[in-house]
């Protein structure tokens, strides 16, 4: 395979996700009507390993959600723990809908904001983005939200379910050119402290 | 509006098996914010537009540090200094470097890149730099092998050369010195 991955998710109700996908927690299947849907009561995170993320990439998918449901996409993402990685997550506590840019951390078991961003709907196009320490949340090809986040450095692409939340037309790739962070070749002279 | 940065306590609230970090003063911050925890240290350092209303209320917190919307202004006085200083260093900031010719940006891009080295310590070995007992002048003898090891670890995924470090260098140095090695061009945009 080669970047940008891209994933319609098409198949039969029940049909696993394809080889190209590893689920790090919970249990995603496909749901017949071409999206990926979470299957337990609580969080699901999958991440595309049919190819090798440079550092700095995005991950884009439609986040369709329910009452007491989540989704969205996942950059900087990798099994340590059960999951890890940063989230652009559309989400509905039951109270309508809100997004948020979070790490999460122990599959699901933690999560930390990041930054609060204007609720979008169901079936949004979202897009998260990690250069360097900049994170960058779009919607619908609108930057929505920015942060900077030194957490993790390097991982892979993929998406967030939470309960029976659906993602579909899931692509992800490389942002090219060098990150925000520049390597630092210059020497630590401890006596400047 | 106007973009302003504080620092506030993170505080965690559990909701069935799923725990959940946030600002402290979340109601207070609206939605047009975006922060940096300090790793494992339960402390943001937030970037907010806010109302005059909103400012006035998160400053009305006891445990909400609030910095001038002018970053380009000095800290001021000697005693705005010691005010300063006492404060970061009350949350394992390192400070003694202000004076009073430092200006807001220069503080808080210093304060960022703190806390950029322990959310990479923590991204990579779930540790914090002052886990523990262990403050800004303890030193690297100090610290268990494991301890020493996660550090650097998180040093050299920066690009930073470690060779230097000894066992009689202490935190508070290394600190400051990776602050002021760390080139990050989103970090000097958001500040």
């Amino acid at each position: 395979m080669a970047l940008p991955a891209s994933d319609t998710f098409t198949g039969s109700f029940g049909a696993a996700l394809s080889a190209n996908w590893t689920t790090d927690s919970g249990s995603v299947l496909l749901n017949g009507s071409n999206q990926a849907t979470g299957q337990t009561g609580g969080h699901s995170f999958a991440r595309w390993t049919g190819d090798v993320f440079p550092a700095d990439h995005y991950a884009e998918c439609n986040a369709y959600l329910a009452a007491f449901q989540a989704s969205g996409p996942t950059v900087r993402a990798d099994s340590t723990g059960g999951g890890q990685g940063y989230v652009l997550q559309s989400y509905d506590d039951g109270g309508g809908p809100a997004m948020y840019l979070q790490k999460f951390s122990g599959g699901g078991s933690t999560f930390t904001l990041i930054s609060s961003l204007a609720a979008g709907a169901s079936g949004d196009l979202l897009r998260i983005e990690a250069s360097g320490s900049g994170l960058t949340a779009k919607n619908a090809g609108s930057t929505v939200g920015t942060a900077t986040d030194s957490t993790f450095a390097a991982g892979g692409a993929g998406f967030n379910v939470y309960i029976a939340a659906s993602v579909d037309n899931f692509s992800a790739g490389s942002l090219g050119g060098g990150g925000a962070v520049a390597t630092v070749s210059q020497l630590m002279t401890m006596g400047a402290g | 509006m106007a973009v302003r940065f504080y620092l506030m306590p993170k505080v965690a609230t559990v909701g069935g098996s799923i725990t959940t970090n946030k600002p402290a003063h979340l109601a207070e911050l609206g939605n047009l914010w975006s922060g940096m925890d300090f790793g494992q240290e339960p402390v943001y350092l937030i970037r907010a537009d806010v109302t005059p209303a909103q400012h006035t209320a998160l400053t009305a917190f006891s445990d909400v540090i609030a910095f001038p919307a002018d970053l380009t202004t000095t800290l001021g006085g000697a005693a705005a200094v010691t005010a300063a200083k006492t404060k970061l260093e009350a949350l394992k900031i390192p400070a003694d470097w202000v004076t009073t010719t430092t200006t807001t940006r220069e503080l808080l891009r210093a304060v960022a890149r703190f806390i950029a080295v322990n959310q990479r310590l923590d991204g990579l070995s779930r540790k914090s730099v002052f886990e523990g007992a262990i403050t800004p002048e303890t030193t690297v003898a100090q610290l268990t092998a494991a301890q020493r090891t996660a550090l650097a670890g998180a040093l050299v995924s920066f690009g930073l050369d470690t060779s230097a470090v000894a066992g009689v260098t202490t935190l508070r140095q290394i600190l400051k010195t990776a602050a002021a090695s760390i080139v990050d061009a989103s970090l000097d945009a958001a500040i």
